[in-house]
């Protein structure tokens, strides 16, 4: 009877977790402020929404890099749109629905042509930044009018928008995974598709229902984006790749199964989020920072690499 | 190699057509000036193509040279800078290419990474020390440098350009090592059969880290040469070659019967890349239509390649006489 | 009144190079356990596979309760009501038992858009316990199961759509005395309750225990039915046999006496998949290794090949002890293997023939690592016309062959080698007969010059007209020892399946 134990894989991501956040604390007072906790909660929206999306893909059995573009154009877009005079919510509809196509694009590639995943979503991910630039012509543009700024200094409860919608898809994802049949059968795709497709479960239908799902939380990303930035730097997700890759890489260590999953995906982000903040705060200057997460995926993957044999088959 | 010949015909229509386009939509896409530069272009990228066609014949990909491009440049220049030979800097450069090479050999020959995954985090960390060393993305440039580093590029042998030199040698070595020699023979054993090659005695792990040294080695050349040619060492510049070299060689499979990643076809690819990027320049597009251009080429590319079988990838058990 | 829940009619399967099922009439009555026997080889695995839907029939008809189901597809059959468990199962390590049993048949809520997981658990415990008689929680990770509960959990998920027709493949392979008697238990209480049982396996005890009546394959063909209690082990693998007793005048070679040299020694040779392995290779001798599947000879061959660590005992070669770590000390050491699995470690697909043959031996067609291409050519040529390999040349790429002609050019190859032993695993396995005699042939020049071979084969034709001894392997162990002329095939299965002489 397995009750909640401690697993052992669990022991060191936790246990860094903790020794960091011991460390952080001690080296600068301001750390655990709740003014600072709430702006590194609002940089980890940035992370953590994303790494849901990917999370989704990549525990159906597929993987994604495409998604920095998606949010890319969806942000320009509504940007773009907003300026035109079109009212928000027919912006936030239209949006929506590009996200969606330009992922479920993905799932279609590669369930009907039959195209590696990675290869696949590398390819996609440069047309749609190319997209991106070519609705910014590569400037950083702004949105006019209330719609946006309101969001971004808005106060519910202490929180800014930003933070509750987070929290909100986070708690949607979660019971969405666990407690439908719709997760249940994206993790049965990704676990063993043959034994999937035994049991009648149309495995082509969930992938494309993966990346769909992809599509909508970059959206919601892009909304994040787009409010608490007041415009959208040019490839601004594509900056932000590697934590989110991190992040869910992260989560699954941190998972009792060991399976790549939601929640864990939003507490990696929540991970990459404080380590960077801290520090940060300490004066580690932001490239060590990104040194220190691409050594981080390295180890994580290697961890859980020697302990499963390979993650994901290239051939 | 039957039909992959009439792809090659086919290829090389494609090419010339595009040339001829291009040459209709502008008059000076001829000039002498410019077919020199799109020459000079397919010299510095082929190399890192034909890198990457040897990581695909163990059926890895290697993402690194989107940063390592760059960051080789970067330590050559930085060590000039302040004051090593122009030959201690190569070697200095080199020397990183090796580790590069070796490491990403080891991850995932020996500990069974993932080489996209693997190559992709070498690439991050490699855009991050670019950024260390260059203090946040400031080329470091070489004006009056008496070591000689921008006379690389522009240096001539016999009349050639050194990079064309160079590319030559390479693409002439490296198709020799494949076709002729034992280790050629046994890399393309190790990649199209793994277990056929571990039975008839071939130590695979080794060879298919052998690889990922022999791609980061070739794109050091490169990286030396754009170096040169921008007088300085640029963070990201890596990216775009990175694309073009994954299009190229992911095309020479097509053009192979067997879907056997090769030489020729990969220079092909190259040249055929270099000349659409060069003619979108010339069309004065913006800069993004070209990110755009080359997603739509790996794509093409890509479908192209995994047309008329089923990919290796999704491979099923066959119903065989063996399951009797 | 005994009514039949599955019938077979005239099926007919066949596989390139082999004819795997022969007009086959096969039944099943309801509600009895009727198991199939068989050789390796005779069909059974196929017939369940083509009653599953997994494979299509050339000719046949297939019915369940009078309905015509003959080319219904496997999602079909299962929902028509016809379940297989086979070795592998498919279940997910993360999954729980629960999530397991009811995948794709989950209980939902009210408002019926999400799962009722206590509805699932209650339903998956039921399920459990009262059908099953067992205690794993269903809240419990598979992959903190052991095999025979996995396997507990397999049936229950097969239980969920209230099968007809249930059909085990071998079940007891892994199992414990006590989680046999268990599964025993099980598979009667489905009886009771109305289940119709196929249940294939090669072990009489179990066999005679558990099932109401038997069906024997042999060659392809069902060559008998018999009701349990009206027959004994010894009939049954008399009918598996067949036609004993006939001294068939095989134009087996004088072989000239093999010297007594022994090349290869083994001692208590032992890993964690055979014991005690003792035995001895003559210079010039073909040596037979005869057994069911998962007997052990497979393994035996990948250990001395390198592939497999040999954790205990002794290993000789030429008189000097020997550590064989990797196949290329295998081979520096004399040794080839042309493996069972010809198209993905016998023959590098997509080379030439000229490419396949030289691969071990590169150094000896080059000179300071370049190859030339025409020593290789020459070597390959001679090659293919020793051994008749039927190609346009030694260009052509080994995918375009026929069976046995790769199979020659696997061949081909380890002869380049100028090996001293050889290890042939399954070599003839669909192959055509001409190429079959050719390769006999081949085998027995190479043992004149000197080769000795290790034999690994389900066939006994092949041990009566090649092998000068047989060692019959059964769990990973040898059981017994026959020399040539001393073996009847009755008595090799009697050894392989571990029948005593009591019945």
């Amino acid at each position: 009877m397995t009750k909640k134990r401690i697993q052992s894989t669990q022991i060191l991501p936790i246990g860094i977790f903790v020794v960091c956040f011991i460390i952080f604390s001690l080296f600068s007072h301001s750390f655990l402020s709740l003014y600072n906790m709430k702006s590194v909660m609002e940089l980890v929206t940035f992370v953590a929404l994303p790494a849901m999306g990917l999370a989704i893909v990549m525990l159906t059995g597929y993987f994604d890099l495409s998604f920095v573009g998606v949010i890319g154009v969806s942000s320009v877009l509504m940007i773009e749109l907003v300026n035109a005079g079109v009212p928000p919510v027919l912006v936030l509809v239209i949006a929506l629905i590009a996200s969606v196509l330009m992922e479920a694009l993905n799932g279609f590639l590669i369930i009907r042509f039959k195209i590696h995943p990675w290869l696949c979503t590398i390819a996609t991910m440069l047309i749609y930044l190319g997209l991106e630039k070519a609705v910014s012509k590569g400037d950083y543009i702004s949105p006019q009018g209330e719609f946006f700024n309101a969001v971004r200094f808005s106060n519910i409860l202490g929180l800014s928008a930003v933070i509750w919608i987070m929290i909100i898809t986070v708690l949607i994802m979660i019971v969405i995974m666990s407690k439908t049949t719709l997760g249940t059968y994206l993790y049965a795709t990704g676990g063993n598709r043959e034994a999937a497709k035994k049991v009648g479960i149309n495995v082509d239908k969930y992938a494309i229902i993966a990346y769909s799902t992809a599509g909508v939380l970059s959206w919601v990303s892009s909304f994040c984006y787009v409010s608490q930035l007041s415009g959208y730097p040019p490839e601004a997700a594509y900056i932000n790749q590697l934590e989110v890759i991190l992040a869910v890489f992260f989560g699954m260590a941190l998972s009792r199964k060991g399976v790549i999953n939601i929640w864990g995906a939003f507490l990696g982000a929540a991970y990459v989020g404080f380590l960077a903040s801290g520090l940060g705060l300490m004066g580690v200057s932001s490239y060590w920072i990104k040194l220190v997460e691409g050594l981080l995926v390295v180890f994580v993957i290697l961890g859980t690499s020697m302990k499963n044999g390979s993650l994901v088959q290239l051939d | 190699m039957k039909s992959g010949n009439i792809k090659a015909y086919v290829m090389l229509i494609a090419v010339i057509s595009v040339i001829v386009l291009f040459a209709l939509i502008n008059r000076s896409f001829l000039s002498i000036a410019n077919i020199e530069e799109v020459v000079m272009r397919v010299s510095v990228l082929a190399p890192i193509a034909l890198g990457i066609m040897v990581v695909l014949i163990v059926k890895g990909i290697d993402l690194s040279p989107g940063t390592s491009i760059g960051l080789l440049g970067i330590l050559a220049a930085s060590r000039i800078e302040q004051g090593t030979s122009l030959a201690g800097g190569l070697l200095f450069a080199l020397l990183f290419a090796l580790i590069i090479g070796s490491l990403n050999g080891i991850l995932i020959a020996r500990f069974n990474m993932n080489p996209f995954i693997t190559t992709l985090a070498m690439m991050f960390i490699g855009m991050s020390m670019e950024k260390v060393l260059t203090q946040g993305g400031l080329p470091i440039y070489l004006y009056g440098d008496s070591s000689g580093f921008d006379r690389l590029y522009r240096v001539s042998i016999v009349g050639i350009p050194l990079p064309i030199v160079i590319f030559v040698l390479i693409a002439a070595g490296l198709y020799i090592l494949l076709e002729y020699t034992n280790y050629g023979r046994r890399l393309y054993a190790s990649g199209m059969s793994i277990r056929g090659a571990v039975n008839a005695g071939i130590p695979v792990r080794k060879y298919f880290a052998s690889a990922y040294i022999i791609s980061s080695f070739l794109v050091f050349f490169s990286s030396m040469f754009i170096a040169s040619k921008v007088r300085s060492g640029q963070p990201l510049v890596g990216q775009s070659y990175l694309w073009d070299a994954i299009g190229a060689a992911y095309l020479s499979t097509i053009l192979s019967d067997t879907k056997r990643p090769n030489v020729m076809g990969t220079i092909l690819g190259v040249v055929l890349l270099a000349v659409i990027t060069n003619g979108l320049t010339m069309l004065g597009l913006a800069f993004y239509w070209k990110t755009f251009a080359r997603g739509f080429l790996i794509l093409f590319v890509l479908l192209a390649s995994t047309m008329d079988s089923t990919p290796v990838w999704m491979k099923k058990r066959e119903n065989g006489a063996e399951t009797v | 009144m005994t009514e039949k829940v599955l019938e077979v009619r005239n099926l007919s399967k066949s596989f390139p190079g082999v004819k795997a099922l022969k007009q086959v009439d096969f039944h099943l009555n309801k509600g009895e356990i009727r198991t199939l026997v068989g050789k390796n080889g005779a069909g059974k695995s196929t017939l369940i596979k083509s009653i599953t839907g997994i494979y299509q029939q050339e000719e046949g008809q297939i019915f369940l309760n009078g309905e015509d189901v003959s080319h219904f597809s496997p999602e079909k059959m299962s929902h028509a009501g016809v379940e297989a468990i086979y070795q592998e199962n498919d279940l997910i390590p993360y999954f729980t038992v629960g999530e397991s049993i009811m995948l794709n048949s989950e209980p939902r809520t009210s408002s019926s858009l999400f799962i009722n997981k206590k509805a699932l658990y209650a339903a998956s415990q039921r399920i459990l316990t009262e059908e099953l008689n067992s205690t794993i929680d269903p809240r419990t990770l598979i992959r903190e199961l052991n095999v025979s509960q996995q396997q507990i959990v397999q049936i229950a998920k097969n239980l969920v759509k209230k099968p007809k027709v249930l059909i085990f493949d071998e079940p007891t392979a892994a199992l414990s005395a006590k989680e046999i008697d268990n599964l025993f238990a099980i598979i009667r209480d489905l009886k009771t309750r109305g289940v119709s049982i196929i249940y294939i396996s090669h072990r009489f005890d179990e066999v005679f225990a558990l099932a109401d009546s038997i069906t024997v394959f042999r060659d392809g063909m069902k060559v008998a039915d018999k009701d349990v209690r009206e027959t004994t082990h010894k009939e049954i693998i008399e009918i598996m046999a067949g036609e004993d007793g006939v001294e068939i005048s095989r134009e087996r070679s004088h072989r000239k006496a093999f010297t007594e040299e022994s090349v290869l020694t083994m001692a208590d040779g032992g890993n964690s998949f055979i014991s005690g392995i003792s035995f001895e290779l003559n210079r010039g001798e073909i040596l037979g290794f005869f057994g069911g599947e998962g007997a052990g000879q497979q393994k035996l061959a990948q250990t001395l090949y390198g592939m497999l660590p040999l954790e205990t005992g002794d290993l000789r070669v030429f008189g000097k002890p020997a550590v064989i770590t990797s196949p290329s000390k295998a081979i520096e050491l004399g040794l080839g293997y042309i493996p069972r699995n010809r198209k993905e470690e016998g023959v590098v697909m997509d080379f030439s023939i000229q490419e396949n043959i030289t691969l071990p031996i590169l150094p000896q067609v080059s000179s300071h690592g370049f190859i030339q291409r025409s020593k290789e050519a020459g070597i390959a040529l001679k090659q293919l016309q020793d051994l008749a390999i039927k190609a346009p040349g030694t260009f052509t790429n080994v995918r375009n062959l026929s069976g046995g002609n790769q199979q020659k050019v696997v061949l081909s190859r380890w002869i380049a080698t100028a090996p001293k032993i050889l290890i042939l695993d399954y070599p003839t396995i669909g192959i055509d007969i001409k190429a079959k005699s050719e390769i006999y042939r081949i085998l027995d020049r190479l043992t004149e010059n000197g080769v000795s071979i290790i034999l690994i084969t389900p066939e006994f034709e092949e041990i009566q007209v090649l092998c000068d001894r047989v060692l019959v392997m059964r769990q990973g162990r040898i059981v017994k020892e026959f020399a040539s002329h001393d073996i009847s095939e009755k008595e090799l299965l009697l050894h392989a399946i571990g029948v005593s002489d009591e019945y």
